[in-house]
């Protein structure tokens, strides 16, 4: 099931990119969206397990280029939703390779796509209320916003990592 | 890199970008990013608390005989949403059935059992802990604990049952044995006649030879039999152990010396183990069941090795063994060997050589051809000429050709019948 869920991700992620580039005639760019999605089925099923992190960085770098072109934000919101869901899932499919057959992977299959499905539901009507209201941040609200979110990142990263060390 | 840096990243470069772009729709894209590492990190797991309880069908086996691992994990600590269980297994175990890792979710209190069958050659193991990692069901927060654990699990030598063996040390211990004492005594073999003595019994009377006497009566003696000390040299030099192709006499040393172990200590003797590889491991002498133990244990441990100081056998360290006591040594032996065995001899031990035949395993897999033949030849000549060397030294010495059961060997060359056996005539 999960194996489904990921490759629609990965297609949809790839095919709202390339949808959204196309349209405005980029077409050279919406190429290289096709290229990187059938790259990215492949690194599924050949264990290329890097490939997911670079495939979603390229996608959240394209969604966020395409954003500031103007490009159809509903596209461009869908590509990183799609991108980060696809990577979840690859990632999660690598841990199970761990399990044991006699484990409840589908117990455990079901529980993840239901949680998966929360963020991106969630995500995706967040993402679409605040491009429907389109609400104007003043450029200094922008910074301040900008510091304190950077400052809480690097303060989250940070202790992330020392939980990790311990 | 982790997860969840990698995704803060993302969120720290958006932001950076809204920020120099003056773009505020880039935020937009912040949301599914940031939603995922919130999700992740509120149901990350807390501080693992978890109690294992391994269990082992045996903890004595003999190689490649399956044994049963249960590893039960209880949960004393909070409900982890995934976690993965790994007992980790020490090497050179295999696993026959069922798996040492598990993908669970573990509510608090609950318990999970792990359960599979290794098996593996000779050796003694130390299943030292169970890994848990948990995380959330994105693997955002990681956490991991090693349980310690420390069960063991001994893969003996097989031992053969041998029922006899003939030594004959020159000194023997005050405590009764089988082990002829050159004293005369309570015993069953004939030692000898004397006068009689008041409080013989009357069925120790030799007649045949009272008869021949006027007034005088004779009685017979017989043997003591007491026991001894009995050390035991195993040889773990690689350059003498190890043949051609990766082929070794090591495993039939052992398999020798756990057997003579357990067939002396049966006899009552004290029974020590050397094992002269690359370094020396000492048992200390001792009786009975829990030094056959000791000595097995030991002997599933040994390991052979090379070390410069320990090439030839000169240095075994004679102190260890009582004087003039029974020192057995279960070597393939090399022409180095011959004088330090005539050294131990001249000090006025008893010694027996149990020496793996290396020509016989590597004929029994070299092809056939003339040239393989005459190398035999010659190779068994010299053989023959070092062990007669060491037998004309008063060396009693056993060529094992390793195809042969080892108590089959013993019995035809080092057997003796009990004396209860002789008594009866049989």
């Amino acid at each position: 099931m999960s194996v489904i869920v990921m490759i629609i991700s990965i297609i949809a992620a790839t095919g709202a990119l390339t949808w959204g580039y196309a349209a405005v005639g980029l077409l050279v760019v919406a190429r290289w969206f096709v290229v990187i999605s059938v790259l990215w089925l492949l690194a599924q099923s050949q264990r290329w397990n890097w490939f997911g992190s670079l495939a979603l960085l390229v996608s959240v770098a394209a969604s966020a280029i395409g954003l500031w072109y103007g490009l159809l934000p509903s596209l461009m919101v869908v590509g990183a939703v799609g991108a980060l869901i696809g990577w979840d899932l690859g990632n999660f499919r690598q841990r199970m390779r761990f399990a044991a057959p006699t484990d409840d992977l589908r117990g455990i299959e079901m529980r993840h796509l239901a949680r998966v499905s929360i963020v991106a539901a969630l995500a995706i009507v967040i993402a679409a209320i605040s491009i429907f209201l389109k609400v104007r941040i003043p450029f200094e609200l922008a910074v301040i916003l900008a510091l304190v979110g950077t400052l809480g990142l690097t303060r989250l990263a940070a202790w992330l990592q020392r939980e990790n060390q311990v | 890199m982790n997860r969840a840096v990698f995704v803060s990243l993302l969120i720290y470069a958006l932001l950076l970008g809204a920020l120099l772009t003056l773009h505020g729709e880039l935020l937009t894209l912040i949301i599914p990013l940031g939603l995922y590492l919130l999700f992740g990190f509120l149901r990350g797991p807390e501080e693992m608390r978890l109690e294992v309880t391994r269990r082992l069908s045996t903890e004595r086996a003999l190689p490649e005989t399956p044994v049963q691992v249960s590893v039960t994990i209880l949960n004393r600590g909070s409900a982890l949403e995934e976690v993965l269980l790994e007992d980790i297994l020490p090497a050179r175990l295999i696993v026959l059935d069922g798996s040492t890792r598990s993908l669970v979710m573990l509510p608090a209190g609950a318990s999970h059992v792990l359960e599979y069958s290794v098996s593996g050659p000779r050796g003694g193991y130390v299943f030292e802990a169970l890994s848990a990692k948990a995380s959330d069901h994105f693997g955002v927060l990681e956490r991991e604990v090693r349980v310690e654990t420390g069960n063991q699990l001994f893969i003996f030598p097989p031992v053969n049952r041998l029922r006899h063996i003939t030594i004959r040390p020159r000194h023997t211990r005050v405590y009764a044995g089988s082990i002829p004492a050159r004293a005369a005594g309570e015993g069953i073999e004939f030692f000898g006649v004397r006068t009689y003595q008041p409080g013989d019994s009357s069925r120790a009377i030799n007649w045949r030879v009272s008869a021949r006497h006027d007034q005088e009566l004779f009685s017979n003696e017989y043997q003591q039999e007491r026991a001894s000390d009995v050390g035991i040299v195993l040889d773990g030099r690689l350059r003498t152990n190890m043949l051609g192709h990766g082929r070794s006499l090591f495993e039939y040393s052992v398999q020798a010396a756990a057997s003579l172990a357990d067939a002396f200590l049966a006899q009552g003797n004290r029974v020590g183990l050397l094992l002269y590889a690359n370094f020396l491991s000492w048992t200390l002498p001792a009786y009975g069941k829990v030094q056959r133990e000791r000595i097995l244990q030991a002997l599933a441990r040994a390991q052979p090795g090379d070390s410069r100081v320990f090439s030839a056998l000169e240095h075994i360290p004679t102190r260890l063994f009582p004087p003039e006591s029974q020192i057995v040594v279960v070597s393939p032996l090399t022409e180095d060997d011959v004088m330090p065995l005539m050294e131990l001899r001249a000090l006025g031990y008893q010694v027996m050589t149990i020496s793996p035949d290396p020509v016989s395993l590597e004929m029994s897999y070299l092809p056939a051809s003339p040239t393989v033949e005459m190398a035999r030849r010659v190779v068994s000549m010299e053989r023959e000429l070092l062990l007669q060397q060491l037998r004309r030294t008063g060396v009693q010495v056993l060529d094992w050709n390793v195809s042969q059961p080892f108590d089959l060997a013993i019995l035809q060359r080092l057997g003796r019948p009990p004396g209860w056996l002789q008594a009866i005539g049989r």
